[in-house]
């Protein structure tokens, strides 16, 4: 290093990081992206990398950790957005945030799919972020949920069917979503109503 | 090996059946080697003749299942002619082999135990990939039937439809029975109060 660089506070640089790990997992597959891209993204040196993650598996962990986290908090801002009381308004900034942290979700699952490489996933952190995943999964339903119980009680939605399934539904919705499968407009109107022709409904 | 007129690949049958049992009853972290060749009543050498490895025997097994799910499913909604019917057909096999799902659900939440084992945990994934492929396919067929049959919308795309009800069926596995009745009904009715355009056949089918 020619130059000391202007030393910054831990949680920019932490940042920086986990910004220059979102661009390049999202861009190149997982096994090709080395500690030392991202290093050279952020332009520090890649022992700096490391003091911030032990691992290439622990700074992939913790970008897609970040990223389901600003999920949440996209949602809960737009779910409070006295703008968006219609159900369909909340369900159209629901999709907006899936799609736009869709990348996060489609990499996990390519890594899960692609195998491990042998030696290079510790079972402890892969069942330790998995833990975490599902606690991030009931909060995404508990929303959900919400968003439900209160469009029944506007009369916007059916009166007799479970709130809590109901936002397991739009979950599903929600995952073949950020996996390109279904179109939003089509899952939409299979919420709103039904696959059904009239004639056959009931 | 003892003369007992089975083939190795009925052996393998066999074993695999029993394997079922063990998975379904006990999860797959838990259970060992030692304990399916017990249940099956064979050496534990003999049991690693047919299978290296508890993930292999997992992975044949899954496979195994999930053929069978689906020539169930291909029958069973062969004989139903409404549409409404053959969605209602899904719930039998769906929990029947509500097991083996919740135990791969587990088996895929802790991947990273299967570490040393990637070339059979990509067999695995790829048979799940072919069981979510052949699934769409079946679903994608009996939509565009149900469409020639003027039974449900024509202008939502059937691959997109299909999808969708795979990605019902394989979550009844983690949320459970309910989910099927709310995630049918969804499907079929939607979920906005009776609206104006709908109300007229509702009123129709009240006065009956």
């Amino acid at each position: 290093m020619e130059k000391a660089k202007e030393r910054k506070p831990a949680e920019v640089r932490k940042f920086e990081i986990l910004h220059a790990a979102y661009e390049l997992f999202t861009e190149k597959d997982y096994h090709v992206v080395s500690m030392d891209d991202v290093a050279a993204k952020v332009g520090i040196s890649k022992a700096a990398v490391y003091l911030y993650f032990s691992s290439k598996l622990e700074l992939f962990f913790g970008m897609i950790d970040q990223g389901v986290d600003r999920l949440i908090a996209g949602l809960e801002e737009a779910f409070d957005d006295p703008d968006n009381s219609e159900l369909e308004k909340k369900l159209d900034a629901a999709n907006a945030a899936l799609q736009h942290y869709a990348p996060i979700f489609r990499v996990t699952q390519q890594l899960m799919s692609s195998g491990m490489p042998d030696n290079d996933f510790p079972p402890q952190l892969v069942a330790q972020f998995m833990r975490k995943m599902h606690g991030r999964r009931s909060k995404l339903q508990e929303l959900f949920n919400n968003v439900f119980t209160i469009a029944q009680q506007n009369g916007e939605v059916r009166s007799d069917l479970n709130t809590t399934e109901l936002a397991t539904v739009f979950g599903v919705y929600g995952m073949l979503m950020t996996r390109s499968e279904v179109s939003y407009e089509t899952a939409k109107e299979i919420l709103f109503h039904g696959i059904l022709t009239s004639q056959e409904k009931r | 090996m003892k003369h007992t007129g089975l083939s190795a690949v009925d052996h393998r049958f066999g074993i695999v059946n029993t394997a079922r049992d063990v998975f379904y009853s006990r999860g797959y972290h838990s259970v060992s080697m030692e304990d399916i060749a017990a249940k099956a009543g064979v050496s534990k050498t003999s049991l690693y003749n047919y299978f290296s490895s508890k993930l292999e025997l997992f992975a044949f097994m899954m496979k195994h299942t999930a053929d069978r799910m689906l020539e169930e499913i291909e029958v069973l909604v062969a004989s139903q002619d409404l549409f409404e019917d053959k969605i209602e057909a899904l719930r039998r096999p769906m929990l029947e082999h509500f097991p083996a799902m919740v135990v791969w659900s587990k088996v895929a939440d802790n991947a990273g135990l299967a570490q040393g084992q990637s070339r059979v945990w990509r067999i695995l994934m790829k048979h799940m990939r072919d069981l979510r492929r052949k699934t769409v396919e079946l679903f994608v067929s009996m939509i565009d039937e149900a469409k020639d049959a003027g039974q449900i919308r024509t202008e939502l795309s059937s691959v997109y439809l299909a999808q969708m009800l795979a990605g019902f069926a394989s979550e009844v596995a983690v949320f459970g029975v309910d989910y099927f009745n709310t995630a049918k009904e969804v499907f079929l009715c939607g979920t906005r109060q009776i609206s104006d355009e709908r109300s007229e056949y509702f009123s129709k089918e009240d006065a009956r």
